[in-house]
């Protein structure tokens, strides 16, 4: 199948200007942008042929990547301006698992428990009310029960993963962070 | 990394104004108040026709600070005497940072809130405004060693003609020539041929190079000239005026 | 002598007693020294004799920078001040002061890499700096004025771009913890008594000369370049405290920037928005320290970032804090960093509206603004952590007596009032009664003065106490081994940020791992915070190198609490920085090529130097007990967890022994001593030290 040199520009250009604008662009959009574009006889195939467009950048572009979320919305984004880890928070944005999962990677990754508060910033954005409703729900179901908590002794909450963290662990740097940071400057 | 390359942007979108007239009127010119005209000895070292002796054309770009970005680092200053000059030297730096950290202090009478460190933490940056014809530094240089930059239009020293007579530096109603006293050179902003280090070396956004606009008439004199036209020039001046 | 750029090639000598001043080639003298701590050390060695006090007239204070002060060379703008230290205790030893803003770039334009003063004036002076030329002027006006006036007033009298380090009332009256600042906010701690007790009131700098760059001007902007695209934000911390678009990493760091987070006092709002690490022309927004340190409220009050000449990192914050005028009458706008900017808020061990509300940044202001004109110390917080613990535990009120103690309003500091602070700090620059002249002694010559044994602070985490009246500063809370022995080399706290910039830098372990093993040869070097393995040699050559590097750069004069560079942001190079960046520098710009190696041993010839003058000054070769000594709460950990285990900071008493055997080793010092031995000093080209130590028979062999 031969796609114009246009159209695959045009949609690489809508993806890199998206995710230089800090967003990843949901397949959706995409094909609402250009779908009217390509004329073809039946709606089923413009769509196969929009996919195999799609393949096709990706296959050719290094720096374009696809992301899909759990509730199978594709995204895509351009690695010239945008990080994998910021594009997979933008993408897990709506997945009640968001918080859980970011606990779970600060665990294993650097390894360090997480302040709330970092859920109320961007690119989270979460109202405090939000994040204490999406922990009360995890508390309460299966597959959660490694989500852990710990406040500081000036009353701050930590989370952290007993997957990968102990809890004295997770104490010590949520105390450290929480005050000690700026206690040794 | 490197700025995107501001002379193309300014080729592409600039107003290079060139005058048609290549004269200004007399009314403006009187306007000058104070201006020692000495054009008795004109004909003696300068022969009318030669266009460049007085400049006419507009540069094609300046550089502008925004002052509430300043973070009075003083890194242009730097950058400009040392990638130009191979020296670190806060006096031969076109671009003026440090005599603006602390202007409070010598004006103890200002309000206590003025600007610098000391008052209300603005430091505001002195650059060049690329003066629009009468150039004054040009026109007091009794050794036309101030001439245009063929790219840039910028007003520059050509320190071959430069005696370091220092006249120039008097008659800069915002006191922008710096003096080099180990070249014994004036030395002015020249835009870096057109990718000015100063911008390049900021590192708060807080300098612009931008197509030329006329901010002599907005900025207030920083001090008061000796408005002075090089007996050279005067001839030349009154074939227009 | 060659023609090296860089240095400016004189060093300015000041006998306040009989009015001499005098000039020498900086190079012929000091060049294996460098320049900063380096030059001070020397001329202490040189020209101040044991058992010389602080406050004697033949005690030397040395105001060094280096070859990269003043130059456009990131980050050089820390003047090294090395004399006696005053709170050194039980006996006053060498260390060095140092202070940022525009002073030591000021001095080099003015043609000079270092002033060395001593003798006394007999009346009040302040030293005047112009152009290669020196004068002493009459202070007697300017005496018992604060610092913000006097400098206006040497200002006016020099010039707008003059910069001005002056002491306030406090050194004036020889209280101990008592600073010099220049540029309004840039103090360095301990020195501003040790001028007083010489009645120099200032010294003011104004330049119009040129430091030359001995190297080709396109390699030198390429290497500034190449130096300004390895640089972090504060503390060269390496990634965003937050998720940003362009970055693979975020943690707890002082990189505050982001979208949405402005500096709101500012003139028009300016939002310090995505800091892509490419992007050099936004390298000023990454840093906010008010933020930092005081909470996201402290955005709305930030005018913008300031700090060191030629510094791309503005470590300082500009508030404007308008409510303070009217509540306490104190100037709206404030700045500083770190403790300074703490100083007062740390006094209080609670707000009414919590630690983070509006009346712990009222603190902040009203601390600064008190001790950056009274021109008091804290000694990194030490202050306000005994001022605490002696009120709350009842000594205070024991050891002022009831009339004293009833003329403080208790109630007010309880209530955590910032006008509280007022008679405080004031009291201690004029020494105006018991609680507030034992304050300004400094922690071991106060804790003396009451009796309580120096045992009771050091087994007490909480108040971070180390030895000889100094703090911790950055020791086994964060990087175990490696910081109980590099807390244990100096005569006041260490100071040192070569090891903590690395750690702290919010990088994921495995990526700093890897780091390590270009740098000390091991992954084994560094461990994860608070859950350390045993010692081992990676970990002694990490001290070395970091004690090297903190030498180094106070010497050449750039910033350790900015370097050193070894990581960066930048992922296509796995944030990998660069540890021979400083010897490229160097070798531009002086024209004097020198290796990474070569620098190094330059740095230990000077750490080396300073380690004879505490074996002469303390006469005794025996370090590892009398001097290398650390406290008692290293060895507990606060949840009680045991050495070795996750979550524990415990250190223990073998495993440090080990620690500074390793250590001594790595030096190539007598292990039994962890003295240098003769033939290290002569490696080092200390052939001096080696005959002094030989004659007065504390030589080590």
């Amino acid at each position: 199948m031969n796609f114009s040199e246009n159209l695959l520009a045009t949609i690489t250009g809508m993806i890199r200007e998206s995710s230089e604008a800090g967003l990843i662009i949901p397949h959706e959009d995409l094909f609402e942008a250009l779908g009217q574009d390509i004329i073809l006889e039946s709606d089923c195939y413009k769509i196969s042929f929009f996919e195999k467009a799609l393949d096709k950048i990706l296959e050719k572009n290094a720096d374009i990547n696809k992301l899909t979320a759990k509730n199978g919305v594709s995204y895509y984004y351009s690695s010239l301006s945008m990080s994998d880890t910021y594009a997979s928070i933008l993408a897990r944005k709506h997945d009640d698992t968001l918080i859980a999962d970011i606990v779970r990677e600060n665990s294993q990754l650097y390894p360090r428990p997480v302040p709330l508060s970092l859920f109320e910033h961007s690119p989270f954005g979460f109202t405090r009310e939000q994040i204490l409703d999406q922990l009360k729900r995890m508390f309460g179901s299966d597959g959660f029960q490694d989500i852990l908590q710990t406040t500081t002794s000036s009353g701050n909450i930590f989370l952290y993963s007993s997957r990968f963290l102990d809890h004295a662990y997770a104490i010590k740097m949520a105390e450290w962070i929480d005050i000690g940071e700026a206690n040794n400057p | 990394m490197t700025k995107k390359n501001d002379g193309d942007i300014l080729k592409r979108n600039g107003p290079s104004v060139h005058s048609s007239n290549p004269c200004f009127s007399r009314r403006e010119f009187l306007f000058m108040g104070g201006i020692i005209f000495t054009a008795a000895t004109a004909s003696q070292c300068w022969s009318s026709g030669n266009s460049s002796l007085i400049i006419i054309e507009q540069a094609n770009g300046l550089v502008v600070g925004d002052p509430s970005k300043c973070v009075g680092c003083r890194r242009c200053e730097l950058a400009c005497s040392e990638f130009n000059d191979g020296k670190a030297s806060p006096v031969i730096s076109r671009i003026k940072i440090s005599r603006n950290l602390n202007p409070w202090i010598s004006n103890p009478g200002v309000k206590q809130f003025g600007p610098g460190t000391f008052g209300n933490g603005l430091v505001i940056q002195d650059l060049c405004k690329q003066c629009p014809h009468p150039v004054p530094c040009a026109n007091a240089c009794p050794h036309n060693a101030i001439v245009l930059a063929p790219n840039t239009k910028a007003r520059v020293v050509d320190s071959a003609k430069c005696v370091g007579c220092k006249i120039c530096q008097r008659a800069c109603p915002w006191d922008m020539i710096s003096f080099d006293p180990d070249t014994n050179r004036a030395t002015k902003c020249f835009l870096c041929n057109g990718n000015p280090k100063c911008v390049a070396a900021c590192p708060a956004e807080a300098l612009k190079y931008v197509p030329w606009c006329d901010l002599t008439k907005i900025e207030r004199p920083r001090i008061s000239p000796n408005t002075f036209i090089s007996p050279s020039k005067a001839s030349t001046c009154i074939e227009c005026h | 002598m060659a023609n090296y750029g860089g240095w400016v090639g004189k060093t300015l000598r000041v006998d306040l007693s009989n009015g001499n001043i005098s000039i020498e080639n900086t190079l012929e003298k000091y060049k294996d020294y460098l320049g900063g701590t380096g030059i001070g050390y020397k001329v202490l060695w040189d020209e101040v004799p044991a058992g010389t006090q602080p406050f004697d007239p033949v005690n030397r204070i040395v105001f060094g920078v280096g070859p990269l002060a003043g130059t456009g060379a990131p980050c050089n703008g820390r003047t090294a001040i090395t004399t006696l230290w005053p709170t050194c205790w039980p006996k006053s030893l060498v260390a060095s002061g140092h202070m940022g803003g525009n002073f030591a770039a000021e001095l080099k334009y003015a043609g000079f890499d270092a002033i060395i003063i001593y003798g006394k004036a007999d009346q009040p002076v302040w030293l005047c700096i112009l152009d290669g030329k020196a004068e002493i002027r009459d202070a007697r006006n300017l005496w018992g004025e604060g610092i913000r006036r006097t400098s206006m007033e040497i200002s006016r009298q020099m010039g707008p771009r003059a910069s001005v380090a002056a002491i306030g009332q406090a050194g004036e009256n020889l209280v101990p913890m008592s600073v010099v600042i220049n540029s309004h906010s840039h103090s360095a701690g301990g020195v501003g008594s040790v001028m007083g007790s010489k009645n120099l009131k200032a010294i003011g700098v104004l330049g119009t000369g040129s430091i030359r760059i001995a190297g080709n001007k396109e390699e030198w902007e390429k290497a500034v370049n190449y130096h300004l695209s390895l640089l972090g934000a504060n503390n060269q911390h390496v990634v965003p405290d937050s998720p940003q678009k362009w970055s693979e990493y975020y943690g707890p760091t002082r990189w505050v920037a982001s979208p949405g987070r402005r500096w709101g006092a500012a003139s028009s709002s300016i939002d310090t928005g995505s800091c892509d690490p490419h992007n050099l022309n936004r390298i000023a927004y990454r840093t906010n320290n008010a933020a930092f340190f005081l909470g996201e409220r402290a955005w709305k009050y930030t005018v913008r970032g300031n700090g060191c000449s030629s510094c791309p990192i503005r470590c300082h914050t500009i508030l404007k804090v308008p409510s303070v005028s009217s509540k306490y009458g104190i100037p709206e706008i404030g700045q500083n960093t770190c403790v300074g900017m703490l100083f007062g808020r740390n006094f209080f061990r609670s707000f009414p509206d919590g630690p983070k509300g509006e009346t712990s940044i009222e603190a902040c202001m009203v601390g600064m603004s008190l001790a950056d004109d009274l021109g008091i110390w804290d000694n990194y917080g030490q202050m306000q952590r005994d001022f605490q613990e002696l009120y709350y535990s009842g000594i205070l009120k024991e050891k002022v007596g009831s009339k004293e103690f009833k003329s403080y309003s208790w109630d007010e500091y309880e209530k955590g009032s910032p006008n509280f602070l007022f008679k405080l700090l004031r009291g201690i620059a004029l020494k105006r009664d018991e609680l507030t002249t034992a304050l300004g002694m400094g922690t071991g010559y106060h804790l003396e003065r009451w009796g309580i044994p120096e045992k009771d602070w050091q087994e007490r985490p909480e108040l971070s106490y180390w030895k000889m009246g100094h703090p911790r500063h950055h020791s086994s809370e964060e990087a175990g081994q490696t910081g109980v022995i590099i807390n244990t080399q100096y005569n006041r706290d260490s100071q040192c940020h070569s090891h903590t910039n690395f750690i702290r830098n919010g990088l994921p372990l495995h990526v700093q791992k890897q780091i390590a093993v270009d740098i000390w040869g091991s992954t084994d070097a560094i461990d994860a915070m608070s859950a350390y393995s045993p010692m081992n040699v990676y970990k002694a050559k990490m001290a070395k190198w970091s004690i090297l590097r903190k030498e180094l750069h106070d010497s050449l004069s750039i910033c350790n609490w900015m370097g050193p560079w070894i990581a960066s942001p930048l992922k296509e190079h796995n944030y990998k920085g660069d540890d021979s960046v400083e010897s490229l520098l160097y070798s531009l710009a002086t024209g004097n090529p020198k290796s990474r190696e070569e620098l190094d041993k330059d740095s230990e010839r000077i750490f080396v130097l300073h380690r004879a003058l505490t074996i002469r000054d303390m006469q005794t070769s025996d370090m590892r007990t009398k001097h290398d000594t650390v406290p008692k709460w290293i060895f507990k950990d606060q949840a009680g967890k045991p050495p070795f285990s996750s979550g524990s900071s415990a250190m223990d008493p073998d495993d440090i022994k080990l620690a500074m055997d390793m250590f001594y080793s790595e030096m190539g010092w007598d292990l039994e001593t962890g003295a240098p031995r003769t033939e290290t000093y002569q490696k080092l080209g200390l052939q001096d030290v080696a005959d002094v130590f030989d004659r007065n028979g504390l030589a080590v062999g």
